[in-house]
This record gives structure tokens, C-alpha cells and sequence, in this order.
């Protein structure tokens, strides 16, 4: 086997030989908007990998076409939906900066029909952003710096009883010095697998990409219609302990073999003072038509207890479809897989229908069902189904 | 039906350009009496109020409509009338008039060209005979989508054939409306829309994942003691069927067959514990599936018969219910097609099975 320090060394080679070896134009996205023909997420969001500010481009877009239009009052006309896209739908007021607010609430209904059950309305997400746009005339977005600053509730299964329930996720600084290269420095996510904004998704969970594992970083990006590049190393979040700060890299790649198929594989290792992960996954995301997706993500995680020695590897995939019903509403399936240790005969899935509805530009409503299902040698337990109904705004 | 209204907003501003081209020259070009004059002004009038029955009611009081010697203002505000009307034969024949009347030598060199020599070298044409041809053409694809039932095989032939001989003349010239292109692609859509309606078969395999619960019991016969035996199973499900579909509906029959293995156990007054126990089950079903988009995606139910077995271990002294049966269950399906291969899922419930049966796969075309 390859030590840490090996593996890194490789990883950041192979990355750069990819980052230099290929060449080409620009492109588009959003994970599963390449259903619309969206491949890439730099021309909507500000952060290179998705979520987060919105562009003016990615602004327009989401009023004028993935939004339905038909209960919006005054207009249908996609110019003039797109014109009042702009923060509290109203016209840009100013070039150089860009507010918006954002919210996300969340009605749990866990272990239905089952002990214990229970209804929750949960916050999830409070927020306010600021873009400065500090580019040139010609491209505002040449350099610019966001940040992001609001309410995020204690996390669920009290690994720390004592956070705050105000933080920043994201603030950064952003050089896109040609509309192929980015370079970002600050906080925020780190680039592995597919985004997808479920952050209990085993996909997230497991490999330590969930809601408040954002992290300090320095993040090179290359986009072009052929394929998109990121390298990260990364020094873990500044603002907790030096003891689980993880340092590493992570990394993404993904290859444009038509304009709706993008398959890829990302690396992520870091390091703390009491652990060690290392994971890797192969990822796809395909548009099928207009507006449906399938995309999936098969992945694998080690991680090393130093203090303990003790090493467990886990495995997982993901499947999630949308299918565009009418325009702004989505039928979602989402299957999961999780295998938590590969030398113990147990394993979870996870089944989850669901709904979204994009309302109007700014008004998103999702309802999901979630059926979980543990496989185990030595004893079989019930089935649990959970419901969530989520309403998201943003302005 | 969508395809009649494509290239609305370029006709209507050639409409409003030939109508001021054609109101300056019907006064002047040629005599006309005050009644005339007045009609005329009255058609006008009753035109841009959308009147158009009444329009051309109007001029056909003071003007001889089936005449070429009638006044080219009158003729084309007429046509224009009739295809607003949705009157296409009429307006072609007052299209004719009109280039009969005003360009009979220049349109008989131009056909006779195009028919000898195609496109090459076509001679130049007014601006005005190009859009006589244009609103011809329009008129044209108008009728045939409207009317294609009705139109004899040979008459759809000619209004196609004459249609895209105009189309090709104008992309040869300097004509500005360039409206005209999407005529060739409305005749072709519509080709493609009676593909797509037209239902066709295939047979297809397929090879999934399926995973599921049986809901069983064991009986201690001693004193009648009944308690449940949970069991979870998952493995792969081989199979295939045949699809009779369109463009917006598939009905198909499909089936698999999953040889898998599972675990089994008690939790109450019954210790029973067994692992590795096979478990063989047979989907077999019609689904119905909608295309919400006539695309490749496909969304709908899938109620299958199944029939499923255990090689459960029973101990002496017991038995166990239900480690056969045959029962059946509805789901709902959503398919993904890309060229011949396709990704599908299905989800719902199987009666007299525990929880929810899950289904994720792949298939391919034959």
C-alpha cells in the first residue's frame, strides 16, 4: 500500500498533468441541470462547484427556466422575467454589488408509524450573502469577494452541543483571470463527489461533506467544454480546534463525453490529529430530454483512528433521477447505499421519492419519503420511513 | 395543434409592411372610384380590428376579388384577410391573382429556371413576388398540417413539392424575411409528430437490483404459538420483456426472475435464526408509462404478479405459513431511454409482503 504523503504526491500530479495536458472553451451549471444542457456550475454560482451566490447569469436562468411561470403576476416574457431577477425581484441596483438572502426550513416526520415518532419544524438555514464585484468594466466577475453570514441550527446528533447557531459556510475571494481558470481562496466546501443538497446523504455523511464541514481552502479550477478540474488542498476550518482541523487536498475531475453525459472521479484525503480519511469516487451525471437526469456516484472511504489504530473502510453509491413532470416540477428518486465497515455483513439503503416544485422564481417546495432499510447478519430490524417537507426561499 | 403557430411574430411584420407597401399603392397605381376609396379605407379599419370576415365583405361590395384586374391593395388585403382566417385556398388563389396580374413574365422565367436548373442561377425578382412566394408557401405548410387528413396523398405531394420550391427560390435571394426558413422544419416535424404517434414493438432485457421483505410466521404446534419471522433480501433480478410504445405512451410486459439469499429471524417467544436461506421470487407484469415530454423519459405503474419461495429450515414441532406465494403488487415506474440501453426504477408495495419492494436496473433494446 501507498503511504499518506505518496498517495498526496500522486494525486497532485496526476492533476496537474490533467490541468495541463487539455485545453479548451468555456461552458455551463448545476448537478442535475444537465438535463437543460448545463454541464459546469461556473456560469451560474460564484463558488466553481455549485451552490452559494447566484450569478446574474444564474439568476435569470432560474426565473426564466427552471421556475414555473404561470403563477408569477404581470409577466411570462423571459426577458422581463430575468430582468426581475435580481435581489427582491427587482432590477439589479447596483453593478458592483450583489445581496441576497436565503432561507431553507425543513418539516421532519422521523420513524413513521413507528416509536418514537415525531414532527419537527427545523430551520435549517438562515442566511445572508454580499458579492463584490471588484473586476473590470468588461467583467465585473473577473475578481470579486462573497461572504455569507447567518443562522445554522445545532447539529442534530450533538457532536457539538456548543456551536454556534450563527456562522458564516462561505467567504472567499475569487480570480477568474481567463473564462477558463478560477482560483478562490477562503472558506467553503470541499470539491468532492456530486453536490447534491442533501447533506444527510450517505455520500456527504460518510466522506465529511456534510452542512458545517466547510473548510479553509485554496481552490485552483479549470473549467472548458471538454472537461472541468479542481484541486484543494485544504487546512480545515479556522475556527475550531487545532486537534480536528483536517488538512489535505481534494480534488475533482469530469470529462465532458457529450453535452448530457458527464461521468468523473474525485479524491479527497485529509488529515487531524486523531484521523485520517482518505475517499475516492467515480461519478456520472447524464440528461436525458429536456430537464430529466439521472446521475450516481459510487465511492469509497478510509478512515484511520490514529490514536487507536484502528481502520475502517466503507463503501456507498447513490443514485438520484429527476424527472421534469411540467416545467418547475420534478418527480426525484434517490437511492442509497451504505456499506459503514466492508468486514461486517451489514449494510443500509435508503428509497426516497420525492417532489420539488420550483413555484416561482425564488420559492422552492420539496416533499420526500424516505423508506431505510438495514441488512444485517446476526438480526433483521424493521424498516423506517421519515418524511420531510422543505420550503426554500431565496432573493 | 403548436406547429401552425411557429414564426407567428416575422409574418405578422411582413403582414404590416406589405399592407403599408400595398395601402400607398392602391391609391395611386391604378383608378379607383370614391366608393372604392372608401371601402377600401373601411377594410382597412375593419382589418387592424381583427374583422376580417367583415373586411373582406367589404371590399368584395366594391371590388371584383376573383378578378387580376382588381386593384393590388384590395387583392392583398383580401389574402392577407383569408389567412387570417385560416381560409389558406383562398389566399393562395388571390396570391396567384396577384402575381398574374403584376409579375407574370418574371414568375414564369423564375419557375421555368428553378425547374430546369434548380437554384443556380435564378434570376433577381422583385421584392414584392418574393413575398407573394413567401405568403404562398406559408399559406402553404398552413393547410397541409391543418388539413393533412383530409388532403389526397397527391395533393399533400404537390402543396409539399410547390411549397419547397418557393422556400428554395427565396434562400437563393435577397429577400429580407427570413421567416421563411422554418416552413422545410414545420413540414418536417410534422413527419417526425406521425412517426412518434404511429406505436411500434420491441423486445428488451433487463438487469436490476431488487430488494424486498417477506412477511412470514412461524407456529409452534404444540400450543398454537404464532409469532412473525423478519426477513430482509436483495440480489439480482434477470430479465426482459416486449414494449408496444409511441412517442408519448409505452405499455409494455416485462418480468424477472432473482435467485438471492437472505436472513432470517424471530425477535419475540420463538427463537429462529437462519442465514444464507435462499429466496427465489418471479416479477412477471404490464406496466402502462407516460412520456411526459414525448421524449425518453417515461413515468407510470407496473402491476406484476409475483410469485416467490424460501427454502426455509423447519424445525420439528413447527411451521412455517407464507414461505410460498403468489400475490402481486403495483408500483410506480419512471425509465430513462438513451439509444437502446435505458435506466429504470420501481417502487411500491407487494401484498403479503412486509414494508416496500424496491427495484433499480438497467435494460437493453433488441
Amino acid at each position: 500500500m501507498y503511504t499518506y504523503k505518496v498517495k498526496m504526491k500522486i494525486l497532485l500530479l496526476l492533476s496537474l498533468i490533467l490541468a495541463t495536458g487539455l485545453r479548451s472553451k468555456s461552458v455551463q451549471a448545476y448537478p442535475n441541470f444537465i438535463g437543460y444542457g448545463y454541464t459546469s456550475c461556473t456560469v451560474c454560482h460564484y463558488n466553481a462547484y455549485g451552490n452559494g451566490p447566484l450569478t446574474d447569469y444564474g439568476r435569470a436562468l432560474g426565473a426564466s427556466t427552471i421556475s414555473d411561470d404561470r403563477w408569477w403576476l404581470g409577466t411570462r416574457e423571459l426577458n422581463e422575467l430575468g430582468e426581475k431577477s435580481g435581489f427582491l425581484y427587482q432590477k439589479h441596483m447596483s453593478k458592483r454589488f450583489r445581496p441576497s438572502l436565503d432561507y431553507r426550513g425543513l418539516l421532519l416526520q422521523n420513524n413513521i408509524g413507528g416509536a418514537g415518532s415525531e414532527k419537527e419544524w427545523i430551520n435549517m438555514d438562515a442566511n445572508a450573502s454580499l458579492v463584490v464585484r471588484l473586476g473590470p468594466e468588461s467583467d465585473l466577475d473577473k475578481f470579486f469577494v462573497t461572504a455569507t453570514m447567518g443562522y445554522a441550527p445545532v447539529p442534530r446528533n450533538e457532536s457539538d452541543p456548543d456551536a454556534d447557531t450563527y456562522r458564516s459556510r462561505e467567504y472567499y475571494i475569487g480570480y477568474r483571470p481567463t473564462k477558463n481558470w478560477g482560483i478562490y481562496a477562503g472558506l467553503m466546501d470541499k470539491i468532492y463527489g456530486i453536490r447534491i443538497v442533501n447533506h444527510e446523504a450517505y455520500s456527504r455523511s460518510i466522506t465529511g461533506n456534510t452542512m458545517n464541514d466547510q473548510t479553509h481552502s485554496l481552490l485552483v479550477h479549470y473549467t472548458s467544454e471538454n472537461f472541468d478540474l479542481g484541486i484543494q488542498p485544504f487546512i480545515g476550518n479556522m475556527n475550531e480546534e487545532d486537534q480536528v482541523r483536517q488538512t489535505g487536498v481534494a480534488t475533482n475531475f469530469e470529462y465532458t463525453v457529450s453535452r448530457k453525459f458527464r461521468p468523473g472521479f474525485s479524491v479527497q484525503m485529509g488529515e487531524s490529529e486523531f484521523l485520517k480519511t482518505y475517499a475516492y469516487a467515480f461519478h456520472a451525471r447524464a440528461g436525458f430530454g429536456k430537464g430529466n437526469s439521472v446521475m450516481a456516484e459510487l465511492g469509497q472511504v478510509q478512515k484511520s483512528q490514529l490514536k487507536r489504530e484502528v481502520e475502517i473502510t466503507s463503501r456507498y453509491w447513490m443514485v438520484q433521477t429527476h424527472t421534469l413532470l411540467s416545467k418547475g416540477f420534478f418527480l426525484l428518486n434517490t437511492i442509497e447505499y451504505l456499506k459503514s465497515n466492508l468486514e461486517v455483513e451489514s449494510k443500509n439503503l435508503k428509497w426516497g421519492p420525492g417532489l420539488q416544485y420550483f413555484v416561482i422564481q425564488g420559492v422552492e417546495l420539496r416533499f420526500d419519503v424516505f423508506n431505510s432499510r438495514l441488512y444485517n447478519e446476526s438480526s433483521n430490524s424493521e424498516d423506517t420511513w421519515d418524511f420531510t417537507g422543505q420550503v426554500h426561499l431565496w432573493f | 395543434m403548436g406547429l401552425h403557430g411557429a414564426g407567428a411574430p416575422m409574418v405578422l411584420k411582413s403582414l404590416i409592411i406589405t399592407i403599408l407597401l400595398a395601402i400607398t399603392q392602391v391609391s395611386f397605381a391604378q383608378k379607383i372610384n370614391r366608393q372604392q376609396n372608401v371601402a377600401f379605407k373601411k377594410s382597412k379599419q375593419l382589418y387592424k380590428d381583427k374583422l376580417y370576415q367583415q373586411a373582406i365583405d367589404m371590399l368584395a361590395s366594391q371590388f371584383q376579388l376573383s378578378s387580376s384586374d382588381t386593384p393590388s391593395g384590395a387583392l392583398t388585403l383580401a389574402a392577407y384577410s383569408y389567412e387570417k382566417l385560416e381560409e389558406y385556398n383562398s389566399a393562395i388563389k388571390l396570391y396567384y391573382a396577384l402575381i398574374q396580374a403584376s409579375y407574370k413574365l418574371k414568375n414564369s422565367e423564375i419557375i421555368q429556371s428553378y425547374k430546369s436548373e434548380g437554384t443556380d442561377d435564378l434570376p433577381e425578382a422583385p421584392d414584392k413576388l418574393y413575398l407573394y412566394y413567401h405568403r404562398i408557401a406559408e399559406s402553404m405548410v398552413n393547410l397541409y398540417l391543418r388539413d393533412y387528413e383530409k388532403l389526397s396523398s397527391q395533393e399533400k405531394e404537390v402543396i409539399r413539392k410547390r411549397a419547397t420550391m418557393y422556400v428554395e427560390i427565396l434562400g437563393e435571394s435577397e429577400y429580407e424575411d427570413d421567416s421563411y426558413d422554418n416552413i422545410i422544419e414545420r413540414f418536417e416535424k410534422h413527419d417526425k409528430y406521425l412517426v412518434d404517434v404511429v406505436f411500434h414493438s420491441s423486445w428488451f432485457l433487463s438487469a436490476s437490483y431488487i430488494s424486498y421483505r417477506n412477511q412470514l410466521s412461524i407456529e409452534r404446534q404444540s400450543d398454537g404459538l404464532v409469532v412473525p419471522i423478519n426477513s430482509t433480501v436483495d440480489g439480482l433480478c434477470i430479465g426482459g420483456g416486449w414494449k408496444y410504445e409511441s412517442a408519448f405512451w409505452e405499455y409494455n410486459l416485462n418480468g424477472c426472475f432473482s435467485a438471492a439469499t437472505m436472513n432470517v429471524d424471530t425477535d419475540s417467544a420463538i427463537t429462529y435464526q437462519q442465514t444464507g436461506v435462499s429466496s427465489t421470487t418471479l416479477m412477471v407484469g404490464p406496466s402502462v408509462l407516460w412520456k411526459p415530454k414525448s421524449g425518453d423519459v417515461s413515468i407510470g405503474i407496473h402491476i406484476p404478479f409475483i410469485y416467490n419461495t424460501g427454502d426455509y429450515t423447519v424445525p420439528s414441532g413447527y411451521s412455517i405459513s407464507n414461505d410460498t406465494l403468489l400475490t402481486y403488487g403495483y408500483f410506480l415506474e419512471t425509465n430513462w431511454k438513451l439509444s437502446n440501453w435505458g435506466i429504470f426504477t420501481k417502487f411500491g408495495k407487494a401484498a403479503q409482503f412486509k414494508s416496500s419492494l424496491w427495484v433499480v436496473g438497467i435494460n437493453l433494446g433488441l
